[in-house]
């Protein structure tokens, strides 16, 4: 045998043993440099992942579904219960409810993620469009039932079609500039003291005048051109997320067909339909299924905004790793069928916020797993009723006297 | 695709992708470290080196190639600086030496088959220089442009190495075969 061929023969036939301890030993310093690094960049991971996720060509569509998603489902926990005006208050507020068109920048800061900037245009009475830094839009029309979302890199389209809307059924929450003008005007009828005033401040070289609406652990925070009581921003935060509407400009002359909700041509076009129905209590039982289905059987952590972002992050993530074997017609579909999935989730929480003060509800399905049964995860108490309704972690339902509720 | 997954995991902090990847490649990874070094102990603590290092460079890590191209380059090139450190004693010891302190090494090494101890014995005969290219060609898989190339001499210099090599390999087997 040549010796090539033998040295070939003993390479292929090589081979080693090593001793547990021998892997151990050669891995424990570098899975201990491992957890320091994750512990100590932790943040910064996240801030690359969204990075990472906002370059990518095939995930660009993933970061146009969470805007559409924070436009969608973002301001949908905001309590309706908002306090009192005084005059002052009356008056700084008044542009937002007079304005027949309004521009301005809002600033979305996510705990974890990079700010995001939208341009935001609104015009009476319910037209609003957004554009990101990233050329993203969403155009939506309330009356209409349609929001659509333009991705001009790609050519694509995402139009999304309310299904199911009450006649008498408010849907200012798709909408931001409209969600603070009914706010505003809920605070102007009702009086109590929830808003507290901030006293001055100098806001980019202009003496401010600040009021807070704060209500259950939400908070709206306005801020008002002392001389001229004209507002010159506004910061809406609850949990992980804050909403800074600034650059707010009221009466802006606007061409009408920068809200034109028809698809230009040439781009693919997706249609998804969203249930714009009120909420019930068989809608929070479809999103502990769906949370527990994607998320590894396991129900949310919390029922807050902190549950639509720890959903969102975790999906992003398990795409962006995903990402790597898919072809991106197969990532624009699983984008889509997140988006939509986020949506029907986020019906749970719209019934949960929509609960009123005194349904005294309860969520303790954290570290629950779907299908213990002996556990109770969610209890309230129906308007008028003097009973309450009670989840089991098997999604059973149960009708139960206040003195027989969980401990 | 699979290792760049692997990759991206332990970006993200994964241990078990880490400890995947470990397993997937110790093998091709101790085997070279072991016929280049002939001790079991030094190439322990070679791919130790090897690992701990990959993991303080995975956030800037770009897998471009294979992974296992890559790390059987991290073992040569740990090698050649471990054998930098030694001032080459061990190496251009003489072969009987050689071959006797591979034989003799604490049990709590790594566990070598039949072949490799008799690879690492035959291979020990040769100098360093002609041994690295021959692994490397052999068990990195790597042409001689490569191979060249991340030893810093040119093709006509590395092939040579490789010719050379052969030559005293037949030489040494051809030995073997009349004892």
């Amino acid at each position: 045998m040549k010796p090539a061929d033998k040295i070939k023969e003993l390479v292929n036939k090589s081979d080693v043993q090593t001793k547990t301890e021998i892997d151990k030993r050669i891995l424990a310093d570098a899975l201990e440099h491992l957890e320091k690094l994750k512990q100590q960049k932790s943040s910064q991971a996240q801030l690359n992942m969204w990075r990472t996720i906002m370059r990518s060509r095939i995930t660009k569509l993933a970061a146009a579904a969470v805007i559409t998603i924070t436009v969608l489902v973002g301001v949908n926990y905001f309590i309706d219960s908002i306090g009192v005006a005084t005059p002052a208050f009356a008056d700084i507020v008044r542009p937002f409810l007079s304005a027949h068109t309004a521009t301005f920048k809002t600033t979305m800061k996510v705990e974890g993620a990079p700010t995001q900037i939208l341009e935001g245009m609104f015009m009476e009475p319910v037209h609003m469009r957004q554009t990101s830094t990233e050329g993203v839009t969403v155009i939506s029309d309330l009356q209409q039932g349609k929001i659509v979302t333009l991705v001009p890199a790609q050519k694509q389209a995402v139009v999304i079609e309310m299904q199911n809307i009450p006649e008498d059924k408010d849907q200012s929450q798709f909408n931001f500039f409209h969600e603070v003008r009914k706010r505003i005007l809920k605070a102007q009828e009702t009086e109590d003291e929830s808003v507290e005033f901030l006293g001055e401040q100098e806001i980019n070289g202009v003496l401010a005048v600040g009021y807070r609406i704060r209500k259950y652990g939400e908070n709206m925070t306005i801020w008002a051109n002392k001389e001229m009581k004209m507002p010159i921003r506004l910061e809406i935060s609850n949990g992980p997320v804050t909403n800074i509407m600034s650059n707010i400009v009221f009466d802006v002359e606007l061409d009408k067909s920068l809200f034109d909700l028809k698809v230009p041509e040439g781009y693919t076009v997706r249609t998804m339909q969203i249930d714009a129905s009120e909420p019930k209590e068989k809608d929070l039982l479809e999103t502990f299924r769906i949370w527990a289905e994607y998320m590894d059987g396991n129900l949310p952590s919390v029922l807050d905004m902190n549950a639509s972002m720890e959903f969102t992050k975790y999906q992003q993530r398990k795409m962006m790793e995903e990402g790597q074997e898919l072809s991106e017609q197969e990532m624009m579909e699983k984008m889509l069928g997140i988006q939509q999935t986020i949506i029907k989730i986020s019906r749970g929480g719209m019934f949960v916020q929509q609960l009123p003060p005194d349904s005294d509800w309860n969520y303790t399905g954290g570290g629950v797993k779907l299908g213990q049964a002996s556990k109770a995860i969610f209890w309230y108490r129906p308007q008028g009723s003097e009973n309450y309704r009670v989840i089991y972690g098997n999604l059973s339902v149960e009708e139960v006297l206040p003195e027989d509720l969980p401990k | 695709m699979v290792d760049k997954l692997l990759v991206l995991r332990c970006k993200l902090g994964s241990k078990d992708a880490l400890g995947h990847i470990y397993e997937k490649y110790k093998k091709d990874l101790f085997v070279l470290a072991v016929t280049l070094l002939n001790e079991t102990s030094a190439a322990e603590d070679v791919v130790h080196d090897v690992f701990l290092s990959f993991v303080r460079t995975i956030e800037k890590f770009q897998l471009t190639g294979s992974l296992k191209g890559y790390l059987l380059t991290c073992v040569a090139n740990r090698v050649r600086n471990v054998n930098k450190a030694k001032n080459q004693q061990s190496i251009e010891a003489a072969p009987e030496e050689l071959v006797r302190s591979g034989l003799n090494e604490p049990l709590r090494s790594i566990i070598c088959n039949e072949q490799l101890q008799q690879l690492r014995s035959t291979m020990a005969q040769l100098p360093y220089d002609q041994r690295e290219v021959i692994m490397l060609h052999y068990q990195a898989q790597m042409t001689f442009k490569t191979i060249a190339k991340l030893l810093g001499i040119s093709v006509n210099t590395a092939k040579s190495r490789y010719r050379y090599g052969l030559d005293k390999l037949r030489l040494i087997l051809n030995d073997e075969v009349k004892k």
